[in-house]
């Protein structure tokens, strides 16, 4: 029996039905799967009790939801280690633009103040101040 | 001047003195009366000053700023009465005596003829925004918040009383008016250069720049709803203020010193606009967008054309209306949901079609539409930046373009879409919030349909 030619892509995930690697797992994985799904369905059952509960007048607090948020705002800058590829994007994205503004901005107005204080420039129509 | 004064200052006992059931009532009438005051100031004679004593004056750069702070406090004030609802009596004076010792010190901030009078108020608005942000903000991050935003500004501040100090002693007195007749003969050495640099760096960090800028997100997330509105609107524009008018005494030095900040303002602005998109939390966003708002100020400050400095104190009074109303709004968001992030509250227009209306508002008002004076300052702004090197123009118009986006973004987020499911209870918009908005959104369109008044020096 041979699989599908369907390859998983960026935004598709193959789904387990057509991974050869799910058809001979040990059972090691069994269990490992079945304790994950027993996580989830513990975790969606304890959601779902606070979504149903007619006594309720708040908001479901999700400590996952509120974990991810602090790891995206406050908690960034202790879990941050130079690496080539950070400073490497520091410096393309941080300190090269600067630079090469200036550069292109500099040389762009030096050769306008040269035109102007020579009085090549023509701004007869030069209206904004 | 007086007039203005003397009731702010008797505003404190107004506060320590009402029963507990009328605070609220007091204060907001009696401040709203007070904001009426400074719209006497619009009618000068003449460009120089109009001097009401011997300390203070008035001038057409200040008297916009001026009335913008007077109108903020009977706002900050109606903003805050959810939130202080459960605290006990003398909390609620002693937070509503911070927020007025802060009006009290901006007014004469924004008022001051001296140059040391106004470094002194200067560093006095710093001390009851910081005792907001620390004893009444929300969460823990709050006094790493109050950290940064005190050292970062004090650090910065203290050169330019140095240089301060030295230029007093060279030229014989620090009065604007004077100053401007006096000049000093700045050269391109090393002394001078520090000089330059000492000067402008407290308004730098004040504006903020874009280097400089990691107190302010810290900060207006973490302060509650009149330090968020304060800090937005009025404080942030000190900078701009303390900037156009040190640059009076620092020519010609500025043409050849200021490059590197105008670089950082150029790439600051498309680079905090880009950080908007990515950001969960809504107050961030808002932060997030002051800064790139102000780096637009910051460049029309530093080009020094007559054009720029009008464009900068129309974006700056745009901008400080704008800012305080998208975080009134946020704040009505926190209130009912208790959490700051975007996608826990989104398809709020079924809602709360009303409040809908004017989340509209302020994120059109946010992304420059015309007419309104945030597009005439942006305008202005983005015009004499080009005539100054035509390159700015790609930055600047790639700016507006992503604030578009981040202003549409916010919109969508928490109005359009279906409503989250696990949301089964918001209260409806109270009256008072609905006047906060309406209040907030009136001078600009009335400032729309006349923006001379807000012009500065050149109209």
């Amino acid at each position: 029996m041979s699989f599908s030619n369907y390859k998983p892509s960026r935004l598709a995930a193959l789904p387990s039905t057509l991974d050869p690697a799910e058809y001979d797992t040990s059972p090691e994985t069994r269990r490992a799967q079945a304790e994950r799904l027993a996580i989830r369905a513990r975790l969606k059952r304890e959601y779902l009790l606070q979504y149903n509960d007619p006594n309720r007048r708040g908001l479901i607090e999700n400590p996952a939801l509120l974990r991810w948020t602090y790891a995206r705002t406050t908690n960034v800058y202790p879990n941050f280690r130079p690496t080539p590829k950070n400073s490497l994007m520091g410096a393309v994205f941080g300190i090269g633009p600067l630079i090469f503004l200036y550069c292109i901005i500099k040389t762009d107005r030096d050769r306008k103040e040269k035109l102007i204080r020579e009085g090549k420039l023509d701004r007869t129509f030069q209206l904004s101040r | 001047m007086l007039k203005m004064i003397i009731p702010t200052m008797m505003l404190l006992p107004t506060t320590w003195f009402s029963k507990n059931n009328l605070i609220w009532i007091n204060l907001t009438t009696h401040s709203l009366i007070i904001s009426l005051i400074p719209l006497l100031f619009f009618n000068q004679i003449n460009n120089n000053l109009t001097s009401h004593s011997t300390h203070l004056s008035s001038d057409p750069l200040t008297t916009p700023l001026l009335t913008l702070t007077a109108w903020l406090l009977p706002l900050m004030i109606m903003a805050s009465q959810y939130h202080m609802y459960n605290e006990s009596p003398l909390r609620k004076k002693l937070y509503l005596s911070m927020m007025i010792f802060l009006q009290i010190s901006l007014i004469m901030t924004f008022m001051a003829t001296e140059l040391i009078l106004f470094y002194i108020l200067f560093e006095t608005t710093l001390i009851p925004t910081l005792i907001i942000i620390t004893r009444w903000g929300n969460q823990a991050e709050r006094l790493n918040a109050s950290t940064y935003f005190l050292f970062y500004t004090l650090a910065g501040s203290l050169p330019l009383l140095i240089m301060l100090m030295f230029t007093h002693n060279n030229l014989g007195s620090l009065n604007i008016p004077l100053l401007t007749l006096m000049t000093q003969n700045m050269t391109t050495t090393w002394s001078h250069n520090l000089i330059w640099l000492a000067c402008m760096m407290a308004f730098m960090v004040k504006m903020p720049l874009y280097g400089l800028h990691l107190w302010l997100p810290k900060a207006h997330v973490e302060a509650p709803i009149a330090g968020s509105m304060v800090l937005a609107a009025v404080l942030l524009k000190l900078g701009g203020y303390g900037m156009m008018r040190l640059t009076s005494i620092l020519n010609p030095l500025t043409e050849y010193m200021a490059y590197p900040f105008l670089m950082l303002s150029l790439w600051g602005m498309i680079m905090t606009s880009s950080t908007c998109l990515r950001q969960t939390d809504l107050k961030s966003l808002i932060a997030y967008s002051s800064v790139s708002h102000m780096a637009l100020v910051i460049m029309a400050s530093l080009i020094q054309t007559p054009w720029s400095f009008t464009g900068a104190i129309i974006l700056m009074i745009a901008h400080g209306l704008t800012s305080s109303m998208l975080f009134c709004l946020a704040n009505s968001n926190y209130e009912r949901t208790h959490s700051r992030i975007m996608m826990l509250s989104r398809g709020l227009q079924t809602l709360l079609p009303l409040m809908a209306f004017w989340w509209f508002v302020a994120n059109l008002t946010n992304l420059a539409l015309p007419p309104t004076i945030n597009l005439i300052g942006e305008l202005l702004v983005v015009v004499t930046s080009f005539s100054w090197s035509y390159i700015t123009i790609a930055l600047t118009g790639l700016n507006m373009l992503i604030t578009a986006l981040y202003s549409i973004y916010m919109f969508i987020t928490t109005q359009r879409g279906a409503l989250t499911s696990h949301i089964i209870s918001m209260k409806p918009s109270f009256t008072r919030e609905n006047m906060l908005m309406f209040m907030h959104i009136s001078p600009i369109i009335l400032l729309s349909l006349n923006p001379s008044i807000i012009m500065g020096f050149t109209p």
